[in-house]
């Protein structure tokens, strides 16, 4: 038996409400009257649900917006922000998230600047003038290159203890006791926190430590267990 | 030489989607041949669908890639189905321009491919009253439809009987109850704003009624609420036209589906009725000709006009259907005001709940109903929303890094409210579409010039909604309260928009008589919304099926007597 027959096989036993357990599922393939774009109901989407395998980061990842040093110490900023242990699989990952987005921003910008007029009016008038002009004036390469210059004017970070480089991230943190004061530093780390935010949280790891309950397979509509009082 | 499609059908359909599915259904199983050209391609279930793909498989992890919907779909992006996982399911914008006013904009959203929008559609079905279609005769404001609720009632019964639609049955006369299947339930935010809200306000608080399975419905399966009903539906769930209504079409034999065929015109002869169509190949770019007896457009409202205002011969210099000059005019789509919400501090949790109902709340319309007169404006608007758990998002606002943080974000969960208000546009003359005379897309047909603002009933409206809204959260007693925008929603941004195309007794005033055909050229029909002559405050799909149906029905009955 090839792995496709054995995914067809275990999607069969699979009882989904409506259709009777081990019922044979219907393929896209078993509906050769039907023309192209018409289907019947299938369950063979279960196959790619199944199939959820864990790859760890691949061993040859090249940063695209950093050079290696920069990326070592993004990746250390990452791990200290989800209090991760050095080399952590979480903190590899959402590093490199935002190295990805970092990476294309320039692109999106000049996306952002280059709109037709019309469809320009269309995004103010959905989104609001403000949020327009903020997509077309955000530099997240110049926020990060600045940021690192700051960090590296605070010495070697790489190098410094953790309790040293605890202090240095407490000075520009949102948490931090001078709100008011913002300089390279604040804006670099409230840069990098929100995309470890968005990498983290829509990673494996990260869905699987919030304990997410969506994206699944209920029998019947999700409710109240408790009604509230 | 254009291609000839050299069989004359009894019926030519263009557009595959709510209508034009729910017309091919209903000929093809009275006897009729039909042909559909679809503009769009077929979408392939396990090319194109995504449901239960998870973020972390993406590139971009779900956000999209910015750069390319920005230059390929920059107005599409805007919608809310319109991500990393379902953008092929919309159009590219370079290739279908159109063009308003700078200091109007307008949202088009489109859909092109076998099953339309009814691939990203929301799947709310509320069936209209007689508060809608007789408006007119209430308040006075420009025409009633050509028909009443009594009359399109049985099509209804049809439609949400076929397709399966989830809902509660209320007794509420300005909001019919229908043939529904089970509800989905409420979640614990919800039952708390139901019981808050109806004892302060006496408003009727329900959950959504939608076009989703909540048990086994003609063969196809329940949902299994994965909540990712726009990204394709492998178990045929919910109701989308190429796993249901067009399988039906096809089933008898009768259904001949021609996609990536895009129709520029309805060809007319010189005794003045329709012979067939003009259209374009989406990919090869060769032009065609396809024949029929009956023309039925139903590509969706403003591009069954498009192609009126195309079909333009020295009979018709102005295009089909046009001799009142209505053609295109009464442009009509739903405002909202959005963003309004708070947490439910008392559901607060650590522990996380189920979630994947595809659906929210309705609180449906009680202004300028019975008992609830309203003499600042006409017509009047509906509430929903949603309640449950934050995922991530309360991460952005709490200060601070590191292990502490991180097990606050896990275990201190939010529980969010959110409360919008949709609205009814009035119909105006001075809403309307026209041809752009200089500019086309990329298979040289003319494209739409929009013109759309919201008017002083709207915006005297969108006061009472704010107010509202402000009493509700006040009554929910929510922590940090956010009050909704403070600008009405883009017109067009609903993707509810309807009109342009009206029904009506007379002539002079419409374009549609009260089976959907033209006026003048009674073998062509325009099902689709482009036929509204109001549109109400809640989604226009349910009622533009039901209006399909009843237009077949007057198909058959009048080509059965030889009178098309």
């Amino acid at each position: 038996m090839n792995r496709r027959d054995w995914m067809i096989a275990a999607i069969a036993s699979i009882s989904l409400p409506g259709t009777e357990p081990g019922e044979a599922a219907l393929l896209f393939a078993d509906a050769p009257h039907l023309p192209p774009g018409l289907y019947l109901p299938s369950t063979a989407h279960l196959g790619h649900a199944l199939t959820q395998v864990e790859q760890p980061p691949s061993r040859s990842f090249q940063p695209q917006a950093f050079s290696a040093r920069e990326f070592e110490l993004i990746r250390k900023v990452t791990e200290l922000i989800l209090g991760e242990e050095p080399h952590a699989t979480a903190s590899e990952e959402a590093a490199r998230w935002v190295d990805l987005r970092v990476a294309h921003s320039g692109a999106v910008r000049d996306a952002a600047l280059h709109l037709d007029p019309l469809n320009r009016a269309v995004a103010v008038g959905y989104y609001g003038r403000p949020l327009v002009e903020q997509v077309e004036s955000y530099e997240p390469k110049r926020i990060c290159a600045e940021g690192l210059a700051w960090l590296a004017q605070k010495g070697d970070f790489l190098s410094a203890t953790t309790d040293q480089q605890i202090a240095i991230l407490d000075s520009i943190s949102d948490a931090r006791t001078n709100k008011q004061e913002e300089n390279a530093g604040t804006r670099f780390f409230t840069f990098v926190k929100s995309e470890v935010i968005r990498g983290f949280y829509t990673s494996r790891t990260g869905l699987k430590e919030l304990d997410f309950k969506g994206n699944g397979f209920y029998a019947s509509s999700p409710g109240c267990k408790q009604a509230p009082k | 030489m254009p291609v000839q499609e050299r069989k004359t059908y009894d019926a030519l359909i263009v557009g595959s989607g709510a209508s034009g599915s729910w017309v091919a259904k209903e000929l093809t199983e009275q006897g009729m041949e039909v042909l559909m050209l679809e503009a769009g391609p077929p979408r392939i279930p396990t090319r194109d669908f995504t449901e239960h793909v998870w973020p972390y498989q993406t590139k971009f992890h779900g956000f999209g890639d910015q750069t390319a919907l920005l230059t390929d779909q920059p107005i599409q992006r805007l919608c809310y189905a319109c991500d990393e996982f379902s953008h092929q399911f919309f159009i590219n914008d370079t290739e279908h321009p159109y063009t308003f006013p700078l200091d109007k904009p307008f949202m088009w959203i489109r859909g092109r491919q076998v099953g339309g929008k009814t691939f990203c559609w929301a799947r709310e079905s509320y069936r209209y009253s007689d508060y809608e279609f007789k408006a007119a005769s209430r308040d006075g404001h420009e025409l009633d439809w050509p028909f009443d609720y009594k009359e399109l009632e049985p099509y209804y019964d049809k439609v949400e009987s076929f397709i399966g639609v989830s809902g509660s049955r209320e007794g509420l006369p300005q909001m019919p109850d229908g043939k529904f299947l089970p509800p989905m339930n409420l979640s614990c935010g919800m039952l708390l704003a139901k019981e808050v809200i109806e004892k302060r306000f006496g408003w009727r608080l329900m959950p959504d009624r939608v076009a989703n399975l909540t048990v086994p419905h003609n063969g196809r399966p329940a949902c299994h609420y994965c909540n990712e009903c726009q990204r394709g539906c492998y178990t045929a769930s919910y109701f989308n036209s190429p796993s249901v209504t067009l399988p039906a079409a096809a089933r008898t034999g009768r259904f001949t589906l021609l996609s990536d065929a895009i129709v520029s015109d309805v060809i007319v002869g010189s005794d003045g009725k329709a012979t067939g169509v003009h259209y374009v190949g989406r990919e090869t770019k060769v032009h065609g000709e396809a024949r029929a007896k009956i023309v039925v457009l139903a590509a969706a409202a403003l591009e069954s006009t498009r192609i009126l205002l195309n079909s333009t011969s020295p009979r018709f210099p102005q295009g089909i259907g046009n001799s009142s000059g209505v053609l295109g005019h009464y442009l009509m789509d739903h405002f909202t005001l959005e963003g309004a919400g708070g947490e439910i501090e008392s559901l607060k949790g650590s522990q996380r709940e189920p979630t994947g109902n595809p659906c929210g709340y309705l609180i449906p319309k009680y202004t300028n109903t019975e008992g609830h007169k309203n003499g600042n404006f006409l017509r009047g608007y509906r509430f929903d929303g949603d309640a449950g758990q934050q995922l991530y998002e309360h991460a952005f606002s709490l200060p601070g890094y590191g292990r502490g943080w991180r097990d606050t974000v896990r275990h201190d969960i939010p529980y969010y409210f959110s409360f919008e208000a949709q609205g009814e546009c009035l119909p105006r003359y001075d809403n309307y579409v026209e041809l752009d005379p200089t500019k086309k897309d990329a298979w040289g047909i003319p494209v739409l010039h929009v013109h759309a603002s919201y008017g002083e009933n709207e915006h005297v409206m969108a006061k009472a909604m704010r107010n509202d809204i402000g009493d509700v959260l006040d009554a929910m007693k929510v922590k940090n309260p956010v009050p909704p925008n403070q600008d009405l929603s883009v017109f067009g941004k609903n993707i509810h928009e309807c009109g342009t195309a009206r029904m009506g007794n007379d002539p002079k005033k419409s374009v549609l008589n009260r089976y959907n055909q033209v006026h003048g050229v009674k073998n062509v029909f325009v099902t689709d919304g482009a036929a509204f002559v109001t549109q109400g405050c809640y989604e226009p799909t349910l009622t533009i099926m039901a209006i399909s149906a009843r237009a077949a029905g007057h198909m058959v009955e009048a080509s059965r007597k030889g009178e098309l």
